[in-house]
C-alpha cells in the first residue's frame, strides 16, 4: 500500500474568520484554493518527470520548487552535483527570491501602504515609480532567464544539473545588467524601510531556517529556540493537519505555531547577509518581532540578493577563467528515500520522496512555506485584536489591519493578498 | 472595455508571469482591468466586456462561478495551459482514488474536488491563449489583437471559425459531356477513387492543406484529358458537383410543342425506373406516354453493333478507353451501335452515349426520371413497350474494368482466340451504368431482380 500524506499549495483565496462572541477570541485563516494533489498525481511518475509536475504546484515559486524536488531525487538516487552547479542554483534562487520579494513589494503593497485604493491609481499619480518598477522587473526576468530557461515552470534545471549553461558573455551581461538596476532596487527598498508600521509583538514565535547558506540549499533546520533539526527528521518536529474550514494543511512546530520567511531568515542568519544589507539592517530595531516587519526583511533581502548574485556569478566567471564548466553529472537509477530542504521566498521548502528499483515515485510529501506560516497567521491576528483594539473600535478599522496584517506575510503572492476577505462576528458595524 | 481576470485551479503562474504585460498593453489600448485581485483590484463587477480565465475547473463551486462569469462577459478567453486543457491538475484522473483522498488523510475538505476539467467543459469560450505559461511575445500580441478585434468588431469567436477556411479559388473542368463545378465540391475523394476503380485516373487531387482541390491535370477540359466519359465518378458524387451534359430541357421543349417524338428505352433503364419508383414496368411506359412520347420502344444495342471487327464496344467509353490506353488495338474497333436516329429519343444507363453523336438526343436514366417525376403514376393508364423481335445473345460480353483490361492485355499480346467480344467498361455491365440512379443499395439490388423479371418475362425470345 502506498501512503500519501502531503500538502497542496494555497495560492489563491482566502478568508480570515473572527469570532469575537465567545469567551475566547476564535480566528480561522481558511485558504479557499482549489485543492489539486500533486502529491498524488507524482505516485508512480519517473524520477525525471517530478520536477516539472511539481513546479506546478506554484507558478511564482517555481524555481524554488524544481530546484528543491531536484535535489530530493539526487540525494534518492546517490546522485552529487559539481560544484558550478550548486553556485548556478544559487544564482537562480536568489534571482527568484529577488523578484518574488519586488513584486510583493511593489505591485501589491505599495499602493495599500501609501494610501493609492489599487496600482492603476499609482500609474496615474507616480508614473515614473511604476516605470521603474517594470523596467527592474523585465531586467530581473531576462537574467533569469539566462540561469532556469524561463522564469516561471524552469526547463533547464534537471537532476544532475543544467542541460544549459550561460556562457561567458551572457554571464557578462547579466552582471551589467545587474549593475545598473542595483540603484532602483535600492531607491524601493528605502521607501519601505523608512515606513512606519503598526506596532505591536507576538509572543508566541518560533522561526525556522536553515544553516549553512543564506538561501538555498541546507540540511538542518534551525529555530530561534536553538533547536537543530536535520533534513531527514522533519516529521519529528514539523507536524501536518488538516481542519475541516481550509484546503490548506496546518503545520506547528510539536503544535506551537511557526513563522518562516524573510523576517525569521533575518533574524536567525543577519550574519550572512551582504555588507550593504547589514547596513540597511542597522536602521532597524533587531530582531525584527513585529510581523509587519516582515515587509522590511525582504527589502532588506532585495538588497541582499542583488548582491549575492553579483558575488556568485564573478566567482562562476572566475571557475570560467581556469576551465570549462560541465553542469551536468550522469544519473543511475536505484532504490532510495530523499529530502530536499531549501529556502524558498516565503520559508522552508521540503520536498520528501521515496523512489522504488525502477525510478518510480512509490511516496511523496511536499511542506510548502505558506502551510507552515497559516497558524501563525491565526495567531498574531488574535494578538493584534487583543492588544490593539477596544471595544469600540469601527469594524472597519479592524479590518483594514487585519488585511494589512496578511498581506504582510505574503501568503504565497496570489493568495492572501489582496482577495482576502475579513469577516468579524460579534461587533456592531 | 472593462476586463476581468479570474483563477481557477492552476499555479497562478500565467497571471503572475505576464503581469506587467497586461498592464502594458491595456494601458497603450485604453482598457480598464476592473478585477485583477493581485493588484488590489478586488471589486467584483457586474458586467464585463472581457474575462480572462486561468486555471482548470476543480470543484463544483467553480463550475457555478464560472458559467455566471460567462453570463456577465462579452467574451470569454482561456490563458494558459490549465483553462485550455486542464494542465498538470488534470492528470488526477489518472491517479489511484485512494491516493488522492489520503494526500489530506482522508479528512474532509470545504470544498469538494470533482474531476478535474478545462473551461472549455463547461462554457462557450470565445478565445485561447495556450502555454504553461504563455510566452511573453506571443501573449502580447494575441492579447493585443484580441482587444482591438473586440474594440473593432471583427474579434471572430471560437465557434465561428470554420468560415475562415472557405475555398476563394474554385477549379472548375468543362467536357462536352461532363462538368466538375469547382465551387460546389466538397473534396471528398469518392470521385477520384471510382476513377481509379476504372483504371482511368483522369482525375486526382492537387494541392496541398486547405487549397487542396480535385481536379484534372493542368486543369484541362475533360475530353482532352483520358477520360472516357464512364459516368461512374456522377454516381458517387454526394453533392452532384461533377454531373453530366443535360438534354432535359431540349426534350422538353419538343414535348411541349406536341412535335411526334418517339422514346427508345434501354431494359436496364426501365428495370431502373420502375424500381426507383416503385412500380410495374406497364406503369412506366404508360407514364412516358403521358408525358407526350409517340411510342415507347425497347432498344436492345446488340441489335444495331457494327460486327465486322472482333472487338465491339458497348458505347463510346470503351472506345475512348482502348485509344486512350491501347492504341494498338484500335484497329480492331469495330464502331459502337449509335442511338437512334429522326425525332426520337435513347433512354439509356449510358453516359458515354451522349458523346457519340451530338446532334441525338440520349437521357440519361436519371433525366428520364425527373421527366416523369411530375406525373401521378396512380392516373396513368398502362401501357406495353414495342418489344424488338429478337434477343441477339450470340456473342462474348466482357464486362467491368478489369475483365476488360485483362482481355485487352490478352489481345495486346496477342494470346487469346480473336473471338468477336461485347466490351462493357462499367463494373457489372450496362446496369450499373453512368447514367443510372445515385448510388444506393437497396436500389440497385431491386434493379437487378427487376432486370431479370423483364429478361423472363417481356424480352422472351421469340
Amino acid at each position: 500500500m502506498i501512503s500519501v500524506p502531503g500538502v497542496d499549495r494555497i495560492v489563491g483565496h482566502a478568508t480570515l474568520d473572527i469570532d469575537l462572541e465567545r469567551g475566547t477570541l476564535d480566528a480561522r485563516f481558511k485558504v479557499l484554493n482549489d485543492p489539486r494533489f500533486i502529491e498524488a498525481i507524482v505516485l508512480g511518475k519517473k524520477y525525471y518527470e517530478v520536477p516539472s509536475i511539481v513546479s506546478r504546484i506554484c507558478g511564482p515559486c517555481s524555481i524554488s520548487h524544481t530546484i528543491t524536488s531536484t535535489m530530493a531525487m539526487e540525494k534518492a538516487l546517490g546522485v552529487s552535483v559539481p560544484e558550478p552547479v550548486r553556485i548556478l542554483r544559487r544564482i537562480a534562487v536568489l534571482g527568484e527570491v529577488a523578484e518574488n520579494h519586488l513584486l510583493h513589494l511593489t505591485l501589491v503593497c505599495l499602493p495599500e501602504y501609501f494610501g493609492y485604493a489599487d496600482l492603476i491609481e499609482v500609474a496615474k499619480y507616480k508614473p515614473e515609480l511604476l516605470k521603474s518598477i517594470l523596467l527592474i522587473r523585465s531586467q530581473l526576468s531576462k537574467i533569469m532567464e539566462m540561469f532556469s530557461g524561463r522564469f516561471v515552470h524552469p526547463n533547464t534545471l534537471t537532476i544532475g544539473g543544467f542541460s544549459k549553461i550561460p556562457g561567458k558573455t551572457k554571464l557578462e551581461e547579466a552582471r551589467n545588467m545587474l549593475r545598473e538596476i542595483r540603484g532602483r532596487i535600492i531607491e524601493i527598498a528605502e521607501i519601505f524601510l523608512e515606513t512606519e508600521f503598526p506596532e505591536f509583538e507576538v509572543i508566541m514565535e518560533a522561526c525556522a531556517s536553515l544553516r549553512d547558506d543564506y538561501l538555498y540549499i541546507g540540511d538542518e533546520i534551525i529555530t530561534s529556540d536553538e533547536r537543530k533539526v536535520k533534513a531527514d527528521d522533519y516529521r519529528k518536529v514539523l507536524i501536518e493537519d488538516v481542519q475541516p474550514y481550509t484546503t490548506s494543511k496546518r503545520v506547528t512546530l510539536d503544535g506551537l505555531p511557526v513563522y518562516v520567511g524573510a523576517r525569521a531568515r533575518v533574524n536567525l542568519k543577519a550574519d550572512m547577509l551582504s555588507d550593504r544589507a547589514k547596513f540597511y539592517l542597522k536602521t532597524r530595531r533587531f530582531p525584527l518581532r513585529n510581523p509587519f516587519d516582515n515587509l522590511q526583511a525582504q527589502a532588506i533581502e532585495l538588497i541582499h540578493c542583488m548582491d549575492a548574485m553579483e558575488t556568485l556569478i564573478e566567482e562562476v566567471l572566475g571557475i570560467l577563467e581556469a576551465k570549462p564548466i560541465y553542469g551536468r553529472s550522469g544519473v543511475t537509477v536505484r532504490e532510495g528515500t530523499g529530502v530536499g530542504l531549501s529556502e524558498a521566498p516565503r520559508g522552508i521548502l521540503i520536498h520528501h520522496y521515496e523512489v522504488n528499483r525502477w525510478g518510480n515515485v512509490v511516496y511523496a510529501n511536499v511542506i510548502t512555506p505558506t502551510t507552515i506560516n497559516s497558524r501563525h497567521v491565526e495567531v498574531a491576528a488574535l494578538e493584534l485584536i487583543r492588544h490593539h483594539f477596544y471595544e469600540d473600535t469601527p469594524a472597519t478599522e479592524i479590518e483594514r489591519y487585519l488585511r494589512k496584517l496578511v498581506q504582510a506575510y505574503d501568503p504565497c503572492l496570489g493568495c492572501a493578498t489582496h482577495s482576502v476577505k475579513i469577516n468579524i462576528r460579534g461587533l456592531k458595524a | 472595455m472593462r476586463i476581468g481576470i479570474y483563477s481557477f485551479g492552476g499555479c497562478e503562474g500565467c497571471r503572475y508571469w505576464l503581469i506587467d504585460s497586461i498592464l502594458r498593453v491595456c494601458e497603450e489600448l485604453g482598457a480598464e482591468i476592473v478585477y485583477e485581485p493581485l493588484i488590489g483590484l478586488s471589486k467584483e463587477s457586474s458586467e464585463y466586456d472581457m474575462v480572462v480565465i486561468e486555471g482548470a475547473v476543480c470543484t463544483d463551486e467553480d463550475s457555478e462561478k464560472l458559467r455566471s462569469l460567462r453570463s456577465r462577459a462579452k467574451y470569454l478567453i482561456a490563458l494558459g495551459s490549465c483553462a485550455l486543457l486542464s494542465g498538470v491538475p488534470g492528470n488526477k484522473r489518472f491517479t489511484d482514488p485512494h491516493a488522492v483522498e489520503m494526500v489530506y488523510f482522508g479528512k474532509p475538505l470545504p470544498k469538494k474536488p470533482i474531476d478535474v476539467k478545462p473551461i472549455t467543459a463547461y462554457v462557450q469560450v470565445d478565445y485561447w491563449i495556450r502555454g504553461c505559461p504563455p510566452d511573453r511575445e506571443n501573449f502580447e500580441r494575441l492579447f493585443r489583437a484580441i482587444i482591438s478585434g473586440i474594440v473593432s468588431g471583427k474579434l471572430f469567436k471560437l465557434h465561428e471559425r470554420r468560415l475562415e477556411f472557405c475555398r476563394d479559388e474554385f477549379a472548375s473542368i468543362e467536357g462536352s459531356v461532363l462538368r466538375l463545378d469547382g465551387d460546389k465540391c466538397i473534396v471528398c475523394g469518392r470521385c477520384v477513387g471510382a476513377c481509379e476503380r476504372m483504371g482511368v485516373y483522369a482525375i486526382d487531387y492537387a494541392y496541398r492543406s486547405i487549397s487542396t482541390i480535385v481536379t484534372t491535370p493542368f486543369s484541362i477540359p475533360f475530353d482532352e484529358s483520358t477520360c472516357i466519359l464512364c459516368g461512374q465518378c456522377t454516381l458517387v458524387c454526394p453533392v452532384g458537383a461533377i454531373h453530366e451534359r443535360s438534354d432535359l430541357e431540349r426534350v422538353q421543349r419538343i414535348l411541349s410543342r406536341s412535335t411526334a417524338l418517339r422514346a427508345y428505352i434501354e431494359p436496364e433503364s426501365l428495370a431502373a425506373m420502375s424500381s426507383y419508383f416503385n412500380r410495374e414496368v406497364e406503369v412506366i411506359v404508360g407514364a412516358l406516354i403521358a408525358r407526350g412520347f409517340e411510342s415507347v420502344t425497347v432498344y436492345l444495342p446488340e441489335h444495331h453493333a457494327d460486327t465486322k471487327k472482333p472487338l465491339m464496344p458497348a458505347s463510346e467509353a470503351e472506345r475512348r478507353f482502348i485509344n486512350n490506353f491501347y492504341p494498338q488495338l484500335a484497329e480492331l474497333l469495330s464502331e459502337p451501335p449509335a442511338p437512334p436516329g429522326g425525332s426520337s429519343v435513347l433512354i439509356t444507363p449510358c453516359l458515354a452515349k451522349k458523346a457519340q453523336v451530338r446532334e441525338r438526343l440520349v437521357l440519361t436514366t436519371r433525366e428520364a426520371i425527373k421527366l416523369i417525376s411530375s406525373i401521378d403514376l396512380d392516373e396513368v393508364e398502362e401501357a406495353l413497350p414495342i418489344m424488338p423481335s429478337k434477343r441477339n445473345t450470340g456473342f462474348r460480353e466482357v464486362h467491368g474494368p478489369d475483365n476488360v483490361t485483362k482481355l485487352l492485355e490478352e489481345y495486346a499480346r496477342g494470346v487469346c482466340v480473336k473471338e468477336p467480344t461485347i466490351l462493357k467498361m462499367c463494373p457489372g455491365g450496362c446496369v450499373r451504368g453512368g447514367g443510372q440512379p445515385y448510388y444506393n443499395e437497396d436500389l440497385y439490388r431491386r434493379i437487378d431482380e427487376a432486370l431479370a423479371r423483364i429478361f423472363s418475362t417481356l424480352l422472351v425470345i421469340r
